[in-house]
């Protein structure tokens, strides 16, 4: 096939277009470049001068899907304390059916952590609100996290899920808000 | 002297033909439209949890989603509401931009309003987010600043673009720029999984064949039996290392006129199996997408609306090293007769 090379944009552009062009693609692609690179001396500095570009555009993204090493299971679960002394046991990621938002949601719940005590509580208000008719107390949350299952002990008959492959994290409790007075009286 | 003059010009000529070339950009309304599909999919039927992950008294409080945000330049335009009402306005403006930017209706407004929209939503609820919404982002970005709509679109069947003799100084401009983002956007796709490959290297898990084996038996992904697979744990070690070094590869020989075909089929086939056997359907939807910004014009060509979008005569030249003739004096350009727009 012969080809018909396409004439030189410059053509198009203009020169002084062509210049600002090219600073463009040279600075987005340096930005595209330096944003994943492992944290060094060196690509600290630079990260710091385009982390305002990276950050504005949601560009700062270090690529590592499930590396070095994909991260074993985690699922929350959450009891509820009621003011009537009971506690009611629920599952926060595990009953969830596939759909658009389960990722959103798992990732949410994913960040339930003990360093995360903002979050773990705006997200135990949260099933406070859902579960008023409880009349809850506290909310209480537990991580489990699976310890990684061998295929030799697969083919003998254990699963991901059995309770010696999984170890738990309880979390403080996250106080409910007092409910408005005209309900309580 | 007259050497470095030759080195210089030939670096221009080559900077050129990399960046850009006139050439139609239909990969770039293919990436448009895919990614359109992709937010109006990923967007349109969360709407059930609309007020859960972005409502007033949602799962993640604005105060909250501002300290997880931890340094970032953090900006929502859903930071600015005060009920839950104007958010679903928002929803609902939101999605009718990218069903238009999908369309290629109105498309020069449409995708600074998809762009706007996405990263409110990102920013309002960072937990929520992962890695296709760091890809939907980078990319909705060069398709901003790119001339899209120009085919593929409603409103190119309002102002239909004319064959290579019929291009006007202004069309030319759009399809040099418009160039100059597609690759940009193949630079993205290649820097990610590069990055990805790298990363995976470094983890003993991958190195030594069994990453896939524990990815498949993290409940949050387990979405086949694997029974079959541990009593053929080969087939782990082939998965497991075979993605590996088909991802540091792919950002070298994606770019080869030879090597591309193998590659594209094969990332498309990597992120299939991984639809089916991790669930992640959106993510690899996504993925696919952007590895579509390598498809060639000709090869759409084949298609049946062809002689509609790309005019056969201009085809992107590969990047190749830097060539040793100069790059062509403007003079020699045919001159083109201008055409209006509507």
């Amino acid at each position: 096939m012969i080809r018909n090379r396409a004439a030189p944009a410059a053509s198009a552009l203009g020169r002084g277009g062509l210049l600002v062009a090219s600073l463009f693609v040279v600075w987005h692609a340096f930005a595209l470049v330096v944003a994943p690179f492992p944290p060094s001396y060196l690509s600290g500095s630079v990260h710091a001068a385009i982390f305002p570009y990276l950050s504005v555009l949601y560009l700062d993204t270090d690529w590592n899907f499930f590396a070095p090493t994909p991260a074993p299971g985690r699922f929350v679960r959450y009891v509820i304390q009621a003011r009537d002394g009971s506690s009611h046991a629920f599952r926060l990621t595990e009953d969830r059916r596939p759909g658009p938002s389960a990722m959103r949601l798992r990732k949410v719940y994913d960040g339930i952590h003990q360093d995360r005590p903002e979050h773990y509580a705006s997200v135990g208000r949260f099933l406070c609100r859902r579960h008023a008719g409880l009349e809850p107390v506290t909310v209480t949350f537990s991580v489990h996290r699976q310890i990684p299952i061998t295929p030799e002990a697969y083919v003998a008959g254990r699963r991901p899920l059995d309770a010696d492959l999984v170890e738990m994290e309880t979390l403080p409790p996250v106080s409910c808000p007092e409910p408005p007075p005209s309900r309580s009286g | 002297m007259t050497l470095i003059a030759r080195g210089w010009r030939s670096l221009a000529c080559w900077w050129q033909d990399a960046f850009f070339q006139e050439a139609p950009t239909t990969p770039l309304e293919v990436v448009r439209i895919g990614i359109g599909i992709a937010l109006l999919l990923g967007y349109g039927l969360a709407s059930t949890n609309l007020f859960e992950l972005h409502g007033m008294e949602g799962l993640v409080t604005q105060e909250s989603a501002r300290i997880w945000s931890n340094g970032r330049w953090s900006w929502s335009l859903l930071f600015l509401f005060t009920a839950d009402w104007q958010v679903a306005v928002f929803q609902v403006v939101f999605l009718l931009a990218c069903a238009a930017f999908t369309l290629g209706w109105q498309t020069r407004w449409a995708k600074w309003i998809v762009l706007v929209g996405h990263l409110s939503f990102v920013y309002r609820n960072p937990v929520a987010q992962y890695g296709v919404d760091s890809i939907f982002a980078s990319t909705l970005f060069l398709l901003c600043l790119a001339p899209v709509g120009d085919s593929l679109s409603l409103d190119a069947r309002r102002r239909p673009v004319g064959d290579a003799d019929t291009l006007g100084t202004r069309e030319r401009r759009r399809r040099a720029w418009g160039f100059a983002c597609l690759r940009l956007i193949q630079l993205q796709v290649a820097v990610m999984f590069f990055f990805s490959g790298v990363e995976k290297v470094r983890g003993d898990a991958w190195w030594h064949g069994y990453a896939v084996w524990m990815a498949l038996t993290n409940q949050e992904f387990s979405n086949v039996p694997i029974g079959w697979l541990a009593s053929h744990f080969w087939i782990v070690n082939l998965l497991t290392q075979g993605t590996m070094f088909f991802e540091v590869a792919y950002p070298f020989l994606i770019w080869g006129r030879a090597t591309r075909p193998f590659f594209l089929v094969g990332a498309i086939l990597l992120h299939l199996g991984m639809a089916v056997m991790m669930g992640l359907y959106l993510f690899s939807f996504v993925m696919i997408v952007v590895h579509l910004s390598f498809l060639r014009p000709e090869w759409l060509t084949a298609w049946a609306w062809r002689r509609a979008v790309v005019p056969p005569q201009q085809e992107p030249e590969p990047l190749r090293p830097p060539a040793a003739a100069p790059p062509r004096p403007r003079s020699e350009i045919p001159s083109t007769s201008s055409r209006t727009r509507s």
